[in-house]
């Protein structure tokens, strides 16, 4: 005689789904909110010298370029606020506020990105 | 127990599939722009192969390094270089086929504007309507392999030369089986195949009149995309402001009604060369060559009065939902 086993559905079994769909849910928000969550760092490319990133959360004026560009780092954004190139492109791009932006000064070969993963891969025009 | 474990082994199996893997990005400054590829750690090797063609080309066709094919042409030089030669043809061709919107002839008046040293100035009429001589794909001689220019012409391939470089960027991705890469040469894009969990890549067109905003995004796979527009570049002088963009006809920035046109389309050198011409033609002349061009492309051009008007190819691919600004948005077809 074969024994018998029982399909039904207990509590046991509930509190099991829950934790599944618990668990699945909070690391599926971890993944998230680093693939697309506001930006907290800037990287910033100065010339030759070595990379680094800043922090936004300490707002601070930042001299690149041997003091050719002054960079302002608030919470939220960066910007340039003073460049003494002729094109002043860097000045007009304003601030930039998301994931994924840069500011670029040819001239002085400087690159100021917020850090993470953006809405887009990149942008045109 | 059992079941335990197994509800574990679910839990993580249902989020490893929904993280992709993380992307690797290569920036590197050449062409007088900033260009930056986006690929996986395993395609690095192809990336930094078409990083070094990309510079091979800087060095070939830059106009401002003294030492390069195109600086020896426009110094009066006979130049043998069978891709130099094919470029130009092709440069000479679309010319044509624009109705001369597109001219990589108009070299002098775009540096009697400044635009080359980035010395800006408003030169007189007269040394306008002087260079202006000199202007039109006719001053190029090329058999394929040897190219002269006519006396007082010379050639600026900025408005293809990235195009050209993404071309080549492909070729090299193609060539070394690349599954996913996105190239962004100065803005010029190139979309190669999808993102590493198969969705396709998403790029976004700046709105002409707000710098930190976007008039909407495309969903790009195999594809390039290339925008124009004369906020990119400009200066003010006596209160008025002056782009880049120079109308060949008149030798002054093109006051053509548009604000910017994004063309893509499946080649980087005819989506860089178009967005220029048609952002010179202005609306109609530009819906007028959509419709009879023999080489398909789509097109998005924002006018000066607000509109954004999108070829029907374009508007598959395209998503309004990211405008910060309100828009008319048209659609419109081949006929």
């Amino acid at each position: 005689m074969k024994p018998s086993i029982s399909c039904k559905f207990n509590r046991f079994d509930l509190l099991l789904s829950l934790f599944v769909v618990l668990a699945a849910a909070a690391l599926a928000l971890f993944f998230l909110s680093h693939a697309g969550g506001e930006a907290g760092e800037v990287s910033i490319r100065d010339g030759d010298n070595a990379p680094y990133s800043l922090t936004l959360d300490a707002p601070r004026r930042v001299q690149l370029a041997d003091g050719h560009i002054t960079l302002v780092i608030e919470r939220g954004g960066v910007y340039v606020e003073y460049a003494d190139c002729p094109t002043q492109d860097c000045v007009r791009t304003g601030k930039i506020t998301r994931t994924g932006e840069s500011i670029v000064c040819l001239p002085n070969r400087v690159v100021v990105t917020l850090e993470g993963a953006g809405e887009f891969d990149a942008v045109t025009g | 127990m059992k079941r335990t474990l197994a509800a574990l082994f679910l839990t993580l199996l249902l989020c490893s599939c929904g993280a992709p893997r993380e992307p690797e990005s290569v920036q590197f400054f050449a062409m007088d722009t900033l260009m930056t590829i986006t690929c996986t750690e395993e395609d690095l090797d192809a990336v930094h192969h078409a990083m070094r063609e990309i510079a091979r080309l800087d060095a070939l066709l830059s106009r401002t390094r003294e030492e390069s094919a195109v600086s020896a042409l426009n110094r009066g030089e006979t130049v043998e270089d069978a891709e130099l030669a094919a470029l130009l043809t092709r440069a000479a061709k679309l010319c044509k086929a624009t109705g001369g919107a597109f001219d990589v002839t108009v070299a002098p008046v775009v540096s009697a504007w400044g635009f080359t040293a980035d010395e800006y100035r408003v030169p007189t009429q007269e040394e306008i309507t002087a260079l202006l001589t000199h202007v039109g794909a006719g001053g190029i001689g090329s058999d394929g392999e040897v190219t002269t220019l006519a006396e007082g012409v010379s050639v600026d391939l900025g408005g293809i030369g990235k195009g050209y470089a993404s071309d080549c960027a492909a070729r090299v991705f193609k060539e070394e089986n690349v599954s996913g890469a996105l190239a962004a040469l100065g803005g010029n894009i190139y979309a190669h195949g999808t993102k590493s969990d198969g969705s396709p890549w998403r790029v976004a067109v700046r709105d002409p009149f707000d710098g930190s905003a976007y008039v909407g995004a495309l969903s790009l796979t195999d594809a390039f995309a290339v925008t124009s527009g004369g906020y990119e570049r400009y200066f003010e002088s006596g209160g008025k402001t002056y782009h880049h963009i120079i109308d060949p006809a008149t030798g002054y920035p093109a006051e053509s009604g548009l604000a910017s046109v994004t063309v893509v389309c499946g080649e980087g050198l005819l989506a860089d060369a178009l967005s220029t011409a048609l952002y010179v033609m202005g609306e109609a002349k530009a819906i007028e060559f959509y419709r009879t061009f023999e080489e398909p492309f789509d097109m998005i051009l924002v006018t000066q009065d607000g509109r954004v008007v999108l070829t029907e190819g374009a508007a598959a691919l395209w998503d309004t939902s990211v405008a910060e600004h309100s828009y008319q948005y048209e659609t419109i077809n081949k006929l």
